[in-house]
């Protein structure tokens, strides 16, 4: 199946194409032959004509023709050509012009008061049109003589002729049919320009600030593109108003779980009755946090613009070393300036957030964040220079609800959130070591 | 030290109030953006503690306001949304530090202790003047091995002349920073509260840590100890 609407558009014209000259060709060639048989019919009747106008048949049956009141001196001239001879009831040859040197064979000779015309063999080789007429001389005698009359012109001027009509003929056409498949090529490619403009701005889309298309297409197109624009504007829309409606929800909700937990600090309040509390709060505000974010997380779109990394990694890394700043954790970021992935800038936020954050705080001093495209996926890795995961399958530590030091309370959820952003884009987490002992966080999405 | 509480929910804001109070900070409040945008930029304050879901003026535009008009104490956030992109958007408009709700209480005082102190350019929770040692995460103090009974005020006045040590501190500035904006004041009191000071913390009259300037203020005579230089130089 031909997957180009150009091609089959070519295809099928060039057939018809084909087709069409082809038998406009064949018709031509016809209709001309025809034509120029006719006239050599028209020919040798009016020399026949003229011959038998001037011949002279003698009682005894004898025919005659002087050379000097032959119509055309080629008759008269020898292996001119053109030739005449008569011929006997019994088909022996009579009389025949000067201008024939041999005999004349003419395999079937035609009732009296017909035409016949045919091809025969030259005496000399070469192919005769011939045009024989039958016709009998009753005397005044009341004898009765049966004659046939042949005129015959040499084929090969004729053959000459129609072989010069056919090349020139198939010569134009064939040019006419490759001018007119070009110029069907200019056509196409004009008349399918605007998909061609379509597609090049819906790649372009993907690179572009406002997720819009832009410019007027043809009436056909035009409903199309309509409707993609308010399918991207909605799909923009409505991402972030659902962000911020899990925003609103997240305040509304934790604010009064602050005033709880602060309840939950009243030195009259026992033991048993205060520990639950602020335990079952946590609880409350992990599957809070777990779920929000889950909901959040744009994962995977189509057209989703290529997003240059390093900025968001350098954003966070500038906004995390005030929050560490007790401890002066320096953020170094490797990845290249030109690496680009086509990922929400919502979620890519808040999985390096996140992964940063963790490695901040769980390791010493320094972290260090890289990225590049592997093999069409964007591994990321995030390193810092503490004392490495602690328990013995880390990996547990991606499972909701699981942390890895529950003093940090409500940040525990991080590295669960972190897998359910990688997650939504079909990608894969992994735990691990860097070189220098400290916890490896290595994050890997696949962008085809 | 005077802190600065703008959280539009009344029942949180007490709380955080009432235990700031409780660690010897002069609160004022307000849950309103408007109100906390003139208090930001007119009071004395030496840290805010500002939410960033507000009605009016959000936190957001009182921290961008706040740094647009050349004033560089700490601020903390306190916010619902624990999105990355909120956060760094509150860092980025000039904020120090976040705290995300539902926290915990200790969690609040200890960053907000750690946001003032580092502002002056201590890097370590205890201050050290001499051999007097304030130990601000505890709130005790001590002369060499002895430890020192203060009251709140005592306490109050001691802790912004050591955060401040080596600078003159003038009694206006004092009271500001002590007190809250409704509270009584009496700028004679201060001049008590040093005099009762001084008989605490040196009984002799021997090493005379608090030094008087006649007419400009109070001095507390500098640790030798290098500070955090670069929280100093903190824009």
């Amino acid at each position: 199946m031909i997957n180009s609407l150009r091609a089959r558009l070519l295809a099928a014209t060039a057939v018809l194409l084909l087709a069409f000259t082809v038998l406009t060709g064949l018709a031509l060639q016809t209709a001309v032959r025809e034509r120029a048989d006719q006239a050599e019919h028209d020919r040798l009747q009016g020399l026949s004509y003229a011959l038998l106008g001037s011949a002279d048949i003698t009682d005894a049956g004898s025919f005659n023709l002087a050379p000097r009141v032959l119509p055309e001196s080629d008759l008269t001239r020898p292996d001119s050509g053109l030739y005449a001879a008569v011929l006997d009831g019994r088909g022996r040859m009579i009389w025949h012009s000067p201008s024939l040197l041999g005999d004349i064979d003419v395999p079937d000779l035609p009732a009296v008061g017909q035409w016949q015309q045919m091809r025969i063999q030259a005496p000399g080789g070469g192919e005769l049109i011939s045009l024989s007429f039958g016709f009998r001389w009753v005397t005044e005698q009341g004898d009765d003589y049966r004659y046939t009359l042949v005129v015959a012109e040499n084929a090969q001027a004729f053959v000459k002729q129609m072989t010069r009509f056919r090349s020139v003929l198939w010569t134009l056409l064939s040019v006419s049919a490759i001018s007119l498949l070009i110029v069907e090529l200019l056509i196409l490619r004009w008349g399918l320009a605007p998909l061609r403009r379509l597609a090049r701005n819906l790649a372009d889309l993907e690179s572009d600030r406002d997720r819009r298309l832009e410019g007027h297409y043809p009436d056909e197109i035009q409903p199309l593109v309509s409707n993609l624009n308010t399918m991207l504007a909605n799909d923009q829309a409505r991402l972030t108003r659902y962000r911020n409606a899990l925003g609103d929800l997240a305040h509304s909700l934790k604010t009064p779980m602050a005033i709880l937990r602060g309840m939950a600090e009243d030195k009259n309040l026992a033991a048993e009755t205060r520990d639950p509390l602020r335990s079952q709060l946590a609880r409350m505000n992990d599957i809070l946090d777990y779920q929000l974010q889950k909901a959040a997380a744009a994962g995977k779109r189509t057209l989703a613009r290529p997003l240059a990394l390093r900025p968001i990694a350098e954003r966070l890394g500038r906004a995390l070393t005030k929050v560490y700043a007790e401890q002066a954790t320096t953020f170094d970021i490797a990845i290249d300036t030109r690496l680009r992935a086509p990922l929400d800038e919502g979620d890519i936020t808040e999985l390096l957030g996140t992964l940063m954050d963790n490695a901040a705080k769980y390791g010493r001093d320094h972290v260090i964040v890289d990225a590049r495209i592997i093999d069409r996926a964007l591994e990321l890795w995030v390193d810092d220079n503490g004392t490495g995961f602690a328990d013995s399958a880390p990996q547990r530590l991606l499972e909701r609800g699981v942390r890895a030091d529950s003093s940090h309370e409500g940040q525990g959820l991080g590295l669960a959130v972190a897998a359910e952003i990688v997650r939504s884009y079909t990608g894969t987490i992994e735990l691990g070591s860097a070189d220098n002992g400290g916890a490896r966080v290595i994050v890997r999405i696949p962008l085809s | 030290m005077r802190a600065l509480v703008i959280e539009d929910d009344v029942e949180l804001r007490e709380q955080v109030c009432e235990r700031l109070r409780s660690e010897g900070y002069a609160v004022d409040s307000t849950g309103e953006g408007e109100e906390g945008l003139f208090y930001a930029k007119e009071y004395p304050i030496d840290i805010a503690i500002v939410d960033l879901g507000l009605p009016g003026p959000t936190g957001l535009d009182i921290i961008t306001e706040v740094r647009e008009a050349g004033l560089d104490y700490p601020i903390l956030i306190l916010t619902a949304r624990s999105r990355w992109q909120d956060k760094v958007e509150g860092l980025e408009a000039g904020a120090d530090d976040y705290v995300v709700k539902p926290f915990q209480p200790e969690e609040l005082s200890a960053r907000i202790q750690a946001l003032v102190r580092r502002s002056r350019g201590w890097a370590q929770p205890r201050l050290e003047s001499g051999d007097i040692v304030l130990d601000t995460s505890r709130q005790e103090v001590f002369v060499g091995e002895d430890s020192i009974d203060l009251t709140a005020y005592e306490y109050r006045v001691l802790e912004y002349l050591m955060l401040h040590a080596g600078e003159v501190i003038s009694k206006t500035a004092l009271t500001e920073h002590i007190y809250e904006e409704n509270a009584e004041r009496d700028s004679n009191v201060i001049e008590v509260f040093v005099r009762r000071l001084r008989a605490k913390l040196d009984p002799d009259g021997t090493r005379k840590p608090i030094e008087t300037l006649r007419g400009r203020g109070y001095r507390l005579a500098r640790d030798d100890r290098p500070r955090n230089a670069a929280a100093v130089e903190r824009s």
